[in-house]
């Protein structure tokens, strides 16, 4: 049993965006910014998958994942991309207009990510309790 | 790991990698959207070629000019200038503003109905354009003067006037001021040209003038159409002039003289007229399209007379000889 490698997740999460700052950088800046999400992302999932390890070193999660974990990490992954959007302080920061632009300011902008926000956050709990149901390792006592 | 980076890049590149580039693609096709989807996408010639365009209805509460105008869109794609002419529906339209787009899409003209093809003859004798003669758009431009000014107490004169537009090629511009043509059924003056207001395009002002029976084709409508052809059939006789008649210009009593052409085979008629006495000097002994031989009567009363020679050509030229009868020795 081979362990995965963190790659494996990276590209289900990269499909799911299309962020063009993210797509500027150079790759190794955009490695690291990926293990961030990934290790982040971690967090919100750790209490179903608490027997995975993540090691930063390898850059390989400490055992092989079903396709399902997988997906389970990139949305984790995207939920953390998400909230970085949101925490961006630049966006309610007075934007300068004159009379031949109309300067948007990002205070609306953030009203809509905090929406999505909490829409990725609420099909991330629907997944993880989905996964739960369906790995009937974690209830089997129960089923004795 | 390069790898899925990589891939992402690329097709993040295929969105479009940078805000500005984003929305700018999102537009264009936005706008091939529109455009394949448009009800009012029609078939259309712009200067000869076959295309599509869409055909957009104008405010027609705005008629002072007295036309119906309407607006082309076209992808950027298609050829399409200030003066071009848009054949769609069977009737010409003639291209008259060009919309300078800030974010660059797609083109948008505005065009004006053709009311009046303009025909005149050229340099070369013939009607302008293969004899098709140009569109133009004309509008009446007569004032309080109702088409009529006086001249002293009596004398009415034709005073209308219009203002024409046409493409500006190379043939338009050889019209000049003071150029006749027919608009409608009268002729007017072209009295001003302008094509720098409106690039593309050439702005005549025209002035009426008077039909003329003589040199105006009413009904091709063309006017100077006799003066200029009269001018070509003219220029066309180069050979009338370049006949020479040689010959003695004394001519003795009593004598033969033989006069040639110096072209083989073109005179149509020798003809001697001379001065004084009734009968002729000459007896003509034997004349052809080319020589002319004649003998001086042996009369010393001949002598001083004056003659003159002149010999019709083929193509109705003249040319003519001063003949002079003197002593016989």
């Amino acid at each position: 049993m081979t362990a995965t490698k963190f790659e494996g997740v990276y590209d289900l999460f990269l499909s799911q965006i299309d962020d063009y700052g993210l797509a500027q950088s150079e790759e190794s800046v955009v490695e690291d910014v990926l293990q961030k999400y990934l290790l982040n992302g971690y967090l919100h999932i750790y209490s179903v998958l608490g027997d995975v390890n993540l090691s930063t070193e390898s850059k390989a999660f400490s055992r092989e994942l079903t396709m399902i974990e997988k997906l389970l990490f990139a949305k984790a992954m995207k939920l953390e991309w998400v909230g970085e959007k949101l925490n961006s302080e630049e966006l309610m920061r007075k934007e300068i207009g004159d009379r031949d632009y109309h300067a948007v300011q990002g205070v609306a902008y953030i009203k809509e990510l905090r929406g999505l926000y909490a829409a990725h956050s609420e099909e991330l709990s629907r997944s993880k309790i989905d996964y739960t149901y369906n790995n009937e390792d974690m209830f089997k006592e129960l089923l004795n | 790991m390069v790898n899925s980076i990589q891939k992402y890049k690329s097709r993040i590149k295929g969105y479009g990698d940078n805000h500005y580039d984003r929305t700018l693609l999102r537009k264009s096709r936005g706008f091939e959207t529109y455009f394949k989807n448009a009800l009012n996408k029609e078939e259309c010639e712009i200067d000869g070629d076959s295309t599509f365009a869409v055909f957009q209805d104008h405010s027609q509460s705005n008629n002072k000019d007295l036309s119906d105008d309407k607006y082309v869109i076209l992808p950027n794609s298609t050829v399409c200038n200030v003066g071009s002419y848009i054949v769609w529906r069977d009737s010409k339209w003639l291209v008259f503003t060009e919309e300078f787009k800030t974010i660059p899409t797609h083109q948008q003209l505005k065009i004006k109905e053709v009311n009046e093809e303009i025909r005149w003859i050229d340099d070369n004798g013939k009607i302008v354009n293969n004899g098709n003669g140009w569109g133009a758009y004309v509008q009446n431009q007569t004032l309080y003067t109702l088409g009529v000014s006086f001249t002293g107490n009596n004398i009415a004169v034709v005073n209308a006037k219009m203002m024409m537009y046409m493409q500006d090629n190379e043939q338009t511009k050889t019209l000049k001021v003071q150029d006749r043509v027919f608009i409608g059924d009268n002729v007017y003056n072209v009295m001003f040209m302008d094509n720098v207001s409106r690039k593309g395009l050439i702005n005549y002002l025209l002035e009426q003038d008077t039909i003329s029976e003589t040199y105006d084709n009413t009904e091709l409508r063309i006017a100077d159409y006799y003066r200029k052809k009269k001018d070509d059939q003219e220029k066309e006789d180069p050979s009338g002039e370049e006949i020479a008649i040689i010959g003695d210009e004394k001519l003795r009593i009593g004598r033969t003289y033989v006069f040639k052409s110096s072209k083989d085979d073109q005179v149509e008629e020798w003809i001697i007229e001379s001065l004084g006495g009734t009968t002729s000097p000459f007896t003509i002994q034997e004349k052809d399209s080319t020589t002319m031989t004649l003998r001086v009567k042996d009369d010393a009363r001949l002598v001083g007379t004056i003659a003159n020679l002149i010999v019709k050509t083929k193509n109705s030229g003249i040319v003519s000889k001063n003949l002079k009868i003197i002593s016989r020795f």
